[in-house]
């Protein structure tokens, strides 16, 4: 019976779950009796299962609850008032059952408040006793997916799963260490028996880290109501969407990501989104869209609230920010508007005063920031003032493995992680350290940015100058700064450790981890490095930033790297599956590559300069459908992000042209021609028969330019614009084009327009129109459908251009598309 | 003297029992053994800048990482020489775990009940305020070590205030 209540525990929690997040969704689409019938469902199995658990005040209410929601199937129009009746209800089931899980049996009380309250929504005012509730096996049998019975899953406990991940950290470590000590081996059976260990532990790794996975929909399904409910008592109205809740991100972040994204999303409801009166007198539809996105960008998770509503007006933070003396105010006034917006998140700005008059978004942003960081996430804002606001939190997919700087500081190594650093720099090569009366500051460039010296904070400052020192470009929270070490050594990827209690340090030491070699290195903390430096107080001028484009929805990101000593290369982060540092025992040739075997994959390294493989060396892994490709570089630099021109047109294979992105030129990868250079798992999609003629829209230029190239090298005839106004202008007469291929950049602006634009352009043939997304979704797809659209391609997979592509042309053929 | 390790204290000289007898400071101590988790070989050690000075630095104990601290300058914070046992005693208490480093570990001995005697009124003061007593055993005459007392020390040195400018190109603020 113990077991069989756990079970029942643990399961009905998960299903209050998301049918709370359904019913929200019924109200907004009360035709949609499938909702209707899997909130029954749940409902009827509590209380089928509550009375043979003899939980008879469960039962009762599970049995007043169904035959609410069974009255709400009968209403034409769902109220409100009904539907809230409905939550409170399943609210109460969730206290009661909560209650029984920790150990106090069914509470007391018989819930005669609430089941009179429930009575008043009942068919004539009374609650009707309902039998098997017969009306309801048609819809059940019908339309509504089965139960889902997973036979071939079981449940664990977390404490097993943590045991597990923390053991198999050990063994990773382990395994780390025999590597080093086999290497000074001559014997080759024992090498071999090192590799088949790498590789079984790799494997191992991999499987019990996904067991930690967990798709990020969990996080989405309380949102609905936070949202229904907020915009109620606030008279707002607002459509709420969530995309993406099928990314997986690692429970203990899910848990994390939580509370930042349900401040964020009250932040919207309250502070972004208008009354009904105010958008309408701003001649924006009454109902404003909060949209929620979750995307998997390389080992990192981006989750992103955006919102119609009133934005932030940067000039109103600058003046806010004068005014608290938070710098001196030719500096402040200095911040592009990129660098002002970063002010909100200062704990300073966002609690001294409530400010309203800058759309009161300050409010708990430096909590969310910290509980974010603390999980070595980030936070972004853009804001559209007067049309809305975008907030981008990142997270990395896992915490249980961090990739770390070493750097040595007066002949000690630390560990940094690497999320807090945006770049590394050489001191001297046209960049220097100055000293002010109160600080030291990084030069380089024109650009000034404050520096701290590593051996000042240790308090080595009279220890031995050393031969040469290093800067890296440090980012904490609102925090930039540089700091300056004697030398950085390598990349390797560490199992953090908090210290152990009674380890008497100070606080700008967050953590220690065990090396392969064995060592202990301490882990440097870089937000307390800059808030002891002083940095947080301080607006960090001058700090470079990626330009950001008005009127681009999304800008590109590009992930930089350098694979020799002199010339950058850059590629967009969305087409990055992984970047793997990589251990030299992991490099082998074979069929004239040069293969990385890491976590259980086999990837073709297709650029390895020479100088990398000699310890660990991060190769960005590039992703094409099924098929996968490396570089292996000399250094990962920063992620910028923009809407960068070509200056000139590649003349190297693999390269798409060179282009400025702030402050240097960098090469930009030709993604395409770069997965052509590895061997495929299968051929590699066929030409387009019959040169069909394309057109291609994207307002993002380097993005335009890659699907191009890509589309002419399949041999279509392609037409590329930034948007359908452009198209016609240049193309009044234009050629019939037998498939059109939109950016989903294009289309989450403004959708309806463009679509109704290119109908309305009276070409002879209905083109079909498909939508071009680096990440699409089901959500996308839906969206794409009811626009009447033919589809939503990966822009980064050319197999599914092609496919999409000659559906078309079949089409166009047999004329059905006429 | 440090509260806590007064308030643990008993007011009556401690109970016989076994206790692990080591030498530092040039003298033997006798660790209850109740106390003791492990004797261990030392391996490298991590320095640890802004540590205090008993603190030697970070090892990897067993798989573990443990502070490192020397008994002698814990018990004498004027006292520079190094410990000379390639061993380390790891000790625990109050919730905490640390690895002593010593000049020698000699052996565990059962005392009786009548061999511990509260600490004499001549005991250094600064040895004292680490001691439950003494044991007397056959000729020896050896300080009991109060490990609660020993491990109790503030876990952040910096006692969470800002440090203060101390070279002229530093990066703190004024």
């Amino acid at each position: 019976m113990e077991e069989l209540l756990k079970d029942f525990l643990a399961e009905t929690s998960e299903q209050l779950e998301a049918i709370g997040a359904q019913l929200v969704r019924f109200e907004r689409e009360p035709s949609d009796a499938r909702i209707l019938a899997n909130v029954f469902r749940v409902v009827h199995a509590i209380k089928g299962t509550s009375g043979f658990l003899s939980l008879p005040r469960l039962e009762r209410l599970a049995h007043a609850a169904e035959t609410l929601i069974e009255g709400l199937r009968d209403e034409a129009s769902p109220s409100q008032a009904h539907v809230t009746m409905v939550l409170v209800a399943m609210d109460r089931i969730k206290f009661i059952l909560g209650e029984i899980a920790v150990g106090l049996g069914e509470p007391t009380g018989d819930d005669g408040d609430l089941l009179a309250e429930m009575a008043a929504f009942g068919p004539n005012g009374a609650i009707k006793r309902i039998g098997a509730a017969p009306e309801w096996s048609g819809v059940l049998a019908e339309g509504a997916p089965p139960i889902e019975r997973r036979t071939d899953t079981i449940r664990i406990s977390l404490r097993t799963l943590e045991d597990m991940t923390a053991l198999v950290q050990e063994l990773t470590l382990a395994r780390n260490q025999l590597g080093e000590a086999a290497q000074l081996e001559k014997n080759p059976s024992l090498r071999e028996a090192v590799r088949r260990l790498s590789e079984v532990s790799a494997q191992l790794r991999v499987s019990v880290f996904a067991a930690r996975m967990q798709p990020i929909e969990r996080l989405f399904a309380n949102l609905h109501r936070v949202v229904r409910d907020l915009a109620a008592e606030l008279g707002r109205k607002v459509d709420f969407r969530v995309e993406g809740g099928g990314v997986e991100l690692d429970r203990e972040l899910i848990e994390a990501v939580r509370d930042p994204l349900t401040q964020l999303i009250r932040n919207a409801v309250g502070h972004g989104i208008e009354s009904p009166d105010e958008r309408h007198r701003a001649g924006k539809p009454e109902v404003g869209t909060i949209r929620v996105t979750a995307r998997r960008e390389a080992a990192d998770v981006s989750i992103v609230v955006s919102d119609d509503g009133r934005g932030i007006d940067a000039d109103l933070v600058r003046a806010r920010a004068v005014a608290m003396g938070l710098g001196a105010p030719e500096r402040i006034e200095a911040l592009d508007d990129h660098e002002a917006l970063r002010l909100v998140f200062l704990p300073s700005f966002s609690t001294a005063h409530h400010i309203s008059t800058i759309s009161g978004r300050g409010i708990g942003l430096d909590i969310v920031r910290t509980n974010l960081e603390t999980v070595g996430g980030s936070i972004e804002l853009e804001s559209r003032p007067g049309n809305g606001l975008d907030v981008c939190m990142r997270v990395p997919l896992t915490l249980a493995v961090t990739p770390a700087l070493v750097l040595t500081c007066g002949g000690e190594r630390y560990l940094v992680a690497q999320h807090h650093i945006e770049a590394i720099e050489a001191v001297g090569d046209g960049a220097a350290i100055e000293a002010m009366p109160d600080a030291l500051r990084w030069r380089t460039g024109g650009a000034s940015v404050p520096a701290v010296r590593l051996r000042s904070v240790l308090g080595l400052a009279d220890a031995r100058k050393p031969p040469h020192e290093a800067a890296l470009r440090v980012r904490a929270g609102s925090q930039r700064y540089v700091l300056i070490v004697d030398d950085v050594e390598e990349a390797q990827e560490t199992v953090f450790k908090q210290l152990p209690a009674g380890v008497p340090l100070p606080p700008y030491f967050i953590g220690a981890a065990i090396l392969n070699d064995g060592a202990v290195l301490l882990a440097l903390d870089p937000p307390t490095i800059g808030e002891l430096a002083g940095i947080d107080h301080r607006v960090s001028a001058n700090v470079r930033a990626a330009p950001s484009v008005a009127g681009a929805k999304r800008a590109m990101r590009l992930l930089t790297f350098r694979t020799d000593s002199r010339a950058w290369r850059a590629v967009p982060l969305q087409a990055v599956a992984m970047i793997a540092m990589a251990r030299s025992d992991e490099f082998e040739t074979a069929d004239g590559f040069t293969m990385l075997r890491h976590r259980g994959q086999v990837v073709p390294i297709v650029d390895f300069p020479a100088g990398a493989g000699a310890r660990v060396t991060p190769v960005i892994i590039l992703r094409e459908g099924a098929d996968r490709v490396g570089l292996a570089a000399l250094e990962i630099g920063e992620v910028v992000e923009g809407d960068f021109e070509l200056e000139f047109v590649g003349q190297g294979l693999g390269v798409l042209g060179v282009a400025n992105l702030k402050p240097g030129l960098a090469e930009i990868v030709d993604l395409f021609q770069v997965m052509d250079l590895g061997p495929r798992r299968a051929a590699a999609s066929a030409r387009l028969g019959g040169r069909p003629e394309v057109l291609l829209l994207d307002p993002v230029s380097l993005a335009r330019e890659t699907s191009a190239r890509g589309l002419r090298a399949m041999g279509a005839r392609v037409s590329a614009f930034a948007d359908e106004v452009a198209a016609r202008e240049s193309l009044a007469n234009g050629p019939d084009f037998e498939a059109i291929l939109v950016s989903m950049d294009l289309l989450e602006c403004r959708a309806t327009e463009v679509v109704r634009a290119l109908r309305a352009w009276g070409l002879r043939r209905r083109a079909p129109i498909f939508v071009l997304a680096s990440d699409p979704t089901d959500a996308m797809e839906a969206e794409a459908a009811a626009m009447g659209l033919a589809g939503v391609i990966d822009r980064f997979d050319r197999s599914a251009i092609h496919a999409a592509l000659s559906i078309s042309d079949a089409r166009l053929l047999r004329g059905d598309a006429a | 003297m440090n509260t806590l390790a007064v308030a643990l204290r008993p007011h009556a000289p401690p109970a016989a029992g076994s206790v692990l007898m080591i030498q530092a400071l040039g003298r033997d101590f006798a660790i209850p053994v109740g106390a003791v988790s492990a004797v261990a070989r030392l391996g490298a050690i991590t320095r640890t800048p802004g540590a205090p000075d008993f603190m030697l630095g970070l090892s990897n104990v067993r798989g573990r990482i443990l502070a490192v601290l020397s008994l002698a300058r814990r018990l004498d914070p004027t006292w520079r020489q190094s410990d000379g046992s390639p061993f380390v005693v790891i000790v625990e208490a109050l919730g905490r775990t640390a690895a002593l480093a010593v000049d020698k570990i000699f052996t565990v001995i059962d005392a009786r009940a009548e061999e511990a005697l509260p600490p004499p009124a001549q005991l250094d003061a600064s040895i004292a305020q680490f001691t439950l007593g003494v044991l007397r055993h056959g000729g020896l005459l050896a300080p009991i070590i109060d490990t609660s007392a020993l491990l109790d020390y503030p876990q952040d040195p910096t006692g969470g205030v800002r440090r203060t400018p101390d070279t002229p190109q530093n990066p703190w603020r004024p």
